[in-house]
């Protein structure tokens, strides 16, 4: 399913929140949407969703395949999201229901928006319980019997078991150790590619993007800064935003060339970080970071 | 450094120490038979996914928790005293109703009643200024004016105003964008120059942060441990599959 946003305006409590976006995911395409903290992104996917608070004013339009989302009646919207969006969210921990079996919760948004009966929809539990690489034992346990990466995988197959058009993942990895992200984001990828499916991926860190998706949007201060194919940007990024959120994953992942280097001198391998200075931009109020001092 | 380090007597010595947790059908041993090693003025980056015990086990070495068996050596007089800590979450570690120079200061307040009020604001602003941030701009700040990244900091120097033998950081970055991360590494690597006898044990699950930090890495799973080297060796010639895997998933 593809989604169209154009001219796009949040503001909330009069802080305009997002400032004019315009971005596309067509269908079966996986897309990013980068930015740090603060820069709009999960704005901009509440606001997709339909779920942005009660005191934002929006305008510009966002179609979800046919349908207008900004200012869609509630039911709409609800429909909309129970049968056509997945949603994956940060913290599994936090968007599971703690009262809730596993089988429950996934099973939750087709007792929601489907008529079945309750054969069918155990048959559909399981069988996205299996694909999401879980054993069938968890169907009867509760969210603090799991581990986070499989909170993740019931949070994904909950998000997925009506079979939604649109995927929106907000930061899905984020919580999570750096094995199981490189699990989860691998998984998220092939479900949405099998039940060809579109996904806008939603992160701080464009080297969980690069993994995800092929194309991307850079958000900065509730503007899109750049966008383009996901490994051209990592490659040669052509803004400043970009440039800097670029190099601080680089600088934070390893890769051949600084294995086959060695790291050297701890306390120079840190003042090449500063010189980078990558990601320090200027704080606002002044403060600059001080490089640290050598002999 | 780590051979100059290597050549002092540890610091802290963690022995064959196991802890579990939970009781009867529910109990679950979280280290078995650990033993650690952390030498003054050295980074020891302390590496496994979730529920590897690697928080448990810095824990056990800062006195924060004790140990089922084993022993813990501290060559200094109160480890409680001689540590700062840095946590995950820079905003529920930090009072919301404090200013930044109420935070960093508290440390000395309860701990050094010998210094002069002004001497305690002199050292909280070097403090700010180690880490990378204007006392004239950040000491009146509250938390909620602060960046995640500018947060983190604040904890940073609070952690250092008592001028403590051993900093334990438990997943300083995990909470932190990617950008600001940076800023954090920077912090430490200002404080590690400024203060050369100072320990450093880093928690995380992320060799690609930490090796830009760390003298040697431990690698914990499942509550053992899977090896422990120079950060060169460890990721240049990886002893085990366990460590291949997160070299995997640091990459790029």
């Amino acid at each position: 399913m593809s989604v169209e946003v154009r001219g796009l305006h949040v503001t909330i409590g009069g802080k305009a929140i997002v400032r004019g976006v315009d971005l596309g995911v067509a269908d079966g395409e996986r897309v990013g949407l980068v930015g740090s903290s603060g820069s709009g992104k999960s704005m901009m996917s509440r606001a997709i969703m339909g779920l942005l608070p009660a005191n934002a004013r929006v305008s510009g339009s966002i179609m979800v395949g046919d349908r207008q989302v900004v200012g869609a009646p509630d039911a709409a919207l609800a429909d909309l999201r129970g049968r056509y969006m997945g949603m994956v969210f940060q913290n599994p921990g936090s968007s599971l229901n703690p009262v809730m079996t596993v089988a429950r919760q996934v099973a939750l948004p087709l007792r929601l928006h489907y008529d079945l009966t309750k054969t069918e929809r155990l048959d559909r539990v399981r069988a996205m319980i299996a694909k999401v690489g879980l054993p069938d034992d968890v169907l009867g346990k509760y969210p603090h019997q799991l581990s986070g990466g499989q909170q993740q995988r019931v949070g994904i197959a909950t998000a997925l078991i009506t079979s939604p058009r649109f995927i929106i993942a907000d930061e899905p990895t984020t919580a999570l150790d750096s094995i199981v992200q490189r699990q989860i984001v691998d998984l998220l990828v092939s479900l949405v590619d099998d039940a060809g499916a579109s996904m806008l991926f939603i992160t701080h860190d464009f080297a969980v993007l690069a993994r995800a998706t092929t194309r991307c949007y850079v958000l900065d201060d509730g503007a899109i800064a750049d966008f383009g194919d996901t490994a051209a940007l990592l490659k040669h990024p052509t803004t400043p935003e970009a440039a800097n959120l670029v190099s601080a994953a680089r600088t934070l992942s390893l890769n051949a060339s600084t294995l086959v280097a060695g790291n050297g001198d701890k306390a120079g391998g840190a003042s090449a970080l500063s010189a980078e200075g990558a990601g320090s931009r200027g704080e606002t109020g002044g403060a600059h970071t001080q490089p640290p001092q050598h002999q | 450094m780590p051979a100059t380090s290597m050549s002092h007597a540890p610091l802290l010595s963690a022995r064959n120490v196991n802890k579990s947790f939970g009781r009867r059908a529910d109990r679950r041993q979280v280290l078995f038979d650990v033993s650690a090693d952390v030498f003054p003025g050295e980074c020891l980056a302390v590496i496994g996914g979730s529920g590897s015990g690697k928080s448990t086990l810095t824990r056990i070495m800062l006195g924060l928790e004790t140990a089922d068996s084993g022993t813990v050596a501290y060559a200094g007089d109160d480890i409680r005293r001689e540590s700062g800590l840095v946590f995950q979450d820079p905003f529920s570690s930090l009072d919301p109703r404090w200013r930044v120079g109420r935070s960093v200061a508290e440390p000395l307040r309860i701990q050094r009643r010998d210094l002069s009020r002004d001497e305690i604001d002199a050292r909280a602003a070097a403090a700010l200024r180690t880490v990378g941030l204007d006392p004239a701009v950040f000491l009146g700040r509250y938390p909620i004016d602060l960046s995640g990244g500018q947060a983190q900091r604040v904890a940073i120097a609070r952690a250092i105003v008592n001028e403590p033998r051993v900093i334990l950081a438990d997943e300083p970055m995990s909470a932190i964008d990617v950008a600001a991360r940076i800023q954090i590494l920077d912090a430490f690597a200002a404080i590690r120059e400024t203060r050369r006898e100072t320990a450093l044990v880093m928690v995380s699950h992320d060799l690609g942060v930490v090796r830009h930090i760390a003298d040697r890495i431990l690698v914990l799973h499942d509550g053992r441990v899977e090896e422990c080297g120079s950060t060169d060796a460890v990721l240049g010639n990886p002893q085990s599959a366990y460590t291949r895997e997160l070299i995997a998933a640091a990459s790029l």
